[in-house]
């Protein structure tokens, strides 16, 4: 085993409070049947003199139904219900299958899968690292697929016992996405 | 002795001849010969497909029978192998790699490839538009991947490209890198041989290629051992027809041959007088593919197969001579004798084959020929040659009792006429109220492939999204280029036609190839760098871009702008594969033909189409082919009949007689007509060709049975040489209808039973009642 992963690992304990799991965490995440929010989202990108800012309401449904609806500044709406994405911006529907979209599909994976509690999955694209406590605490998400890894670098999850508060992500080139979330959840499927 | 001898050694070098000519004839087994030659524009573009478009190229491959991440693995090692193989093109699988090359070609060739690349778009409003539009993006769910291509491609000339040049449209799932069925059991491959559709060799060389290799990865893989390959496609289709008919004609002709040639031996006990027995047939048989040769310039396999079925009738002109022969009788006295009554049934069967010579089928046109001919020379060789070559002595030692079942019936006529008139009047009511019409409306029955092969294809090509649209468009050009300038000025009719919700979708072939014109066009529109950096600053005022990030845009502007115009041969594989699959080159120029979505109103979309431009409706094309063959099917039954009963009519001259002979064989053919349709079964047009057959076989049993004058042993000869000649018929025909092939078995079955009928309705109402003569 060599120096620095050594080190990250111990890190990586040393920040995590004795007892709190990923498996842990994610159970506690799986459940939750419903949840809905409202977010505020801020893109600062490397394109760009000015923030880009909006916000809307996030929907979920156990297990497998995410509903991102963008109010202000422009409404959009971004629905994932299984395998297929449904993309209505100005009226004009795009639908397509995730499994034809790799990279998509790693990318809103991750969301739902932390929804869901759903640990197997977010490994398959995602190596994680987790700190904190269940009060408060942080998913890291570093893409395994080096497509991905191109449109995001890392993604960050942080939440509150079973509500999520706030994801992060940002781009090897230095594009910065920041969504506030104000989660109410249901119990129960 | 000159003088009897020369009709041998005229029948020699014919036989020389035509044997010369059989062997330099071309045989053909493309099905495509087979049906009626093609008249409209939308058939000569399907024909095209058929015989040498891109599509007969294609190689659909499954494999299941394995766990699924053993599956994945066995799919990227053949795929791995595969590519390295010369005999495969294209070797598809959900590999991103695979996709990658496409995406790479569209991306560096974006400003060429896009219909949007013209002078407004690169002046400073269009890029000021077209950077508002890029702003929005990036604020939305999408902005992620936005963010990735805005600084090369603010116009966006990529992304109106993507959809429709990379996507897999509706493809199969992809997982970990390789497509898999929408179940989950099996994993797929889609292939695309060097070699042409139908060059056959080449295909089953591919095919033995990709078997080999599959088997090579299996056993490189732990858990692999029960993991199976499948694969369709016109090639697979192709080598396994002319595998199977190879397989059945010769075994099952073989063995047909077999039953006869038992049955020869133990009547005639002679092994010479079998060998004479054969001569008729095979003269025939040589004489109609020489004369087919001719008259086509090929022969097609269907034919050959076939038509030595139909002129199996010449093997009982051997029979009733040898068989007619009486102990210390004399073979040429027993021709001469037996001569007008032989000819009468062999003009009566000429003249029944000679309704198919007018078929649009060409197979059946030279069906016609073949049998004709066939006969024709059989007759004579059984007339001239054979009676001098018979050994003086001879006759059937074993023939002698064989006729007593028909004796038989004779006895007993008055009540065997009762019951089989009543068999004939079931047969009638059951005719009558068969349900849900006659005729074999399925094309693919008539296919010799087995339903399962063909479900499999239908299976795979769902899941690989290879879509059999039923709309498509058709036109001819002179050259490449010029089908490409007529696919783009219809590229806005059809978008017309999709906005107002006419037509679901299209596709061209100047999508995925622009014509030189428009690519020319299109790199003119592109500005030099001083003017494009002039006129990107003028766009990017009140905008929110940082200017600096665009270099890539105007690196790649640049590289555009000197590069060369795309041809076919710059295309990567999955393009190039699409392209051809709509583009054509034949004899007489380039014909195109591209799918269509789904429309409201066929007529409208017609209307809206250019001068030149066709619509066809394949399922339209079917129906008109079944059409033709329907009418075909009947008209063969109907105007074959009409000559035989012509012929009998000449010849007979007595209503009595005349209803002697063709009152068995309406009953027969009816009774064998109800048998098969019997339970909702259909009739093909084989079936059809086989009660002419019948008629044909059958008349002969008639007209000897119905011979006024002769007396008792002579009669009793004649029973015994028609038993023996059904005997031989029942055995071979028997024997085909064991085949998988439609045509083989239908005549088999078709002619089996209905000769055997022709037989029990012959001797009962056809002989003179013999109650009298005893």
């Amino acid at each position: 085993m060599r120096w620095p992963a050594v080190c990250g690992l111990i890190l990586l304990c040393a920040q995590t409070a004795p007892g709190f799991t990923l498996t842990g965490l994610m159970a506690q995440l799986a459940q939750v049947g419903a949840a809905s929010a409202s977010f505020t989202e801020t893109k600062s990108l490397a394109l760009l003199t000015t923030h880009l800012q909006s916000n809307g309401t996030l929907d979920y449904k156990a297990p497998d139904y995410v509903r991102k609806t963008t109010l202000a500044p422009s409404r959009q709406d971004f629905t994932l219900q299984g395998d297929v994405v449904t993309l209505s911006v100005n009226g004009e529907v795009k639908r397509f299958s995730l499994s034809q979209a790799p990279q998509l599909a790693g990318l809103v994976a991750g969301v739902r899968a932390t929804l869901a509690g759903d640990l197997p999955e977010l490994q398959r694209y995602y190596r994680l690292s987790l700190s904190g406590g269940m009060a408060h605490w942080q998913i890291l998400m570093r893409p395994r697929d080096a497509g991905l890894l191109k449109i995001m670098a890392w993604m960050s999850v942080t939440g509150t016992g079973d509500k999520i508060t706030e994801i992060d992500s940002a781009s090897a080139k230095g594009d910065e996405t920041k969504m506030q979330v104000n989660e109410t959840v249901q119990h129960g499927q | 002795m000159d003088n009897k001898l020369w009709p041998v050694r005229l029948w020699l070098a014919a036989l020389l001849v035509c044997a010369g000519l059989a062997a330099r004839a071309h045989y053909r087994t493309d099905m495509g010969d087979f049906l009626p030659r093609a008249h409209s524009l939308g058939q000569a573009a399907l024909e095209a497909q058929v015989s040498g478009g891109g599509a007969a190229r294609l190689l659909l491959v499954s494999i299941d029978g394995a766990p699924a991440p053993v599956l994945e693995a066995l799919n990227k090692d053949l795929a791995g192998q595969l590519r390295r193989a010369p005999e495969f093109a294209t070797v598809l699988n959900g590999d991103d790699t695979s996709l990658a090359e496409t995406q790479r070609f569209v991306w560096k060739h974006r400003y060429l490839l896009s219909p949007g690349t013209n002078a407004q778009a690169f002046s400073a409003a269009g890029l000021h538009e077209a950077l508002e539009n890029g702003l929005a993006l990036l604020g939305s769910d999408l902005g992620g991947v936005a963010a990735q291509t805005l600084p090369a491609d603010p116009t966006g000339a990529a992304l109106g490209l993507a959809q429709n040049l990379t996507g897999t449209g509706n493809g199969p799932r992809t997982e970990n890198g390789v497509w898999m069925s929408p179940g989950g059991h099996a994993t797929l491959l889609l292939l695309r041989t060097q070699a042409r559709g139908f060059d056959l060799d080449a295909q089953q060389r591919a095919q033995a290629v990709l078997t080999r290799d599959f088997i090579a990865a299996r056993a490189g893989l732990p858990d692999a051992a029960a993991a199976r390959l499948r694969m369709t496609g016109p090639g697979v289709f192709a080598v396994q027809t002319r595998d199977v008919t190879k397989r059945d004609v010769t075994r099952l002709s073989l063995l047909a041959s077999a039953g006869a040639v038992l049955f020869l031996l133990l009547a005639y006990r002679s092994v010479l007088a079998l060998g004479l027995g054969l001569l008729p047939v095979v003269s025939g048989g040589l004489a109609g593919i020489a004369a087919v040769s001719m008259v086509f310039g090929f022969v097609h396999a269907i034919t050959l197969g076939f038509g030595v079925t139909l002129i199996g009738e010449a093997l009982d002109y051997s029979v009733y001579l040898l068989t007619q022969t009486q102990q210390g009788g004399d073979a040429q006295a027993t021709m001469a004798r037996i001569w007008p009554t032989l000819r009468l049934g062999a003009l009566t069967s000429i003249a029944g084959f000679a309704a198919m010579l007018d078929s649009s089928f060409t197979g059946f046109a030279q069906l016609g020929v073949f049998s004709m001919t066939g006969l024709i020379a059989a007759a004579a060789v059984t007339r001239f040659v054979l009676p001098s070559l018979v050994p003086v002595g001879f006759f059937a030692s074993g023939a002698a009792g064989i006729g007593w079942p028909l004796r038989w019936i004779h006895y007993h006529q008055r009540s065997t006429r009762l019951v089989l008139a009543g068999i004939a009047a079931l047969a009638v009511l059951a005719l009558t109220l068969h349900q849900g019409g006659f005729w074999q409306t399925d094309l693919l029955s008539l296919s010799p492939l087995p339903p399962a092969t063909q479900k499999l294809d239908k299976t795979l090509r769902a899941e690989l999204g290879i879509s059999n649209p039923r709309y498509f468009l058709a036109w001819r050009a002179g050259s490449e280029d010029q089908a490409l300038g007529i696919s783009e000025r219809l590229q806005p009719v059809l978008a017309r036609l999709v906005a107002h919700g006419e037509i679901s979708g299209y596709s061209l072939p100047s999508q995925i190839l622009p014509s030189q014109a428009a690519q020319q066009a299109r790199r003119a529109a592109l500005p030099d760098a001083a003017t494009l950096h002039a006129r990107f600053a003028q766009a990017l005022s009140g905008l929110p871009f940082r200017g600096t990030a665009f270099a890539p845009f105007f690196q790649d502007v640049a590289a555009a702008r000197a590069g060369p115009l795309l041809t076919a041969a710059s295309l990567p594989p999955p393009l190039a594969l699409r392209l051809q699959s709509m583009l054509t080159q034949t004899p007489r120029g380039w014909v195109v033909l591209t799918p269509l979505g789904t429309m409201n109103s066929a007529a409208d979309v017609h209307a809206a189409l250019p001068q030149g431009v066709a619509l066809v409706d394949l399922t339209r094309q079917s129906a008109l082919l079944l059409d033709v063959f329907e009418h075909e099917a009947r008209a063969l039954a109907v105007y074959g009949s009409l000559a035989i009963l012509a012929i009998l009519a000449v010849f007979l001259r007595s209503w009595r007689l005349i209803a002697r002979v063709a009152l068995p064989l309406a009953g027969s053919v009816i009774v064998c007509a109800a048998a098969l349709t019997l339970g909702g079964g259909k009739l093909t047009i084989f079936m059809v060709a086989g009660f002419l057959l019948i008629v044909a076989v059958g008349s002969n049993y008639c007209l000897f049975f119905s011979r006024p004058g002769d007396d008792a042993m002579t009669r009793e000869r004649a029973t015994a040489s028609i038993m023996l000649a059904n005997l031989c018929t029942v055995a071979a025909y028997g024997v085909l209808s064991l085949s998988s092939i439609p045509v083989l078995h239908d005549i088999g079955e078709t002619v089996a039973i209905g000769t055997f009928l022709c037989l029990l309705y012959g001797a009962a109402f056809a002989a003179p009642a013999e109650r009298q003569d005893i």
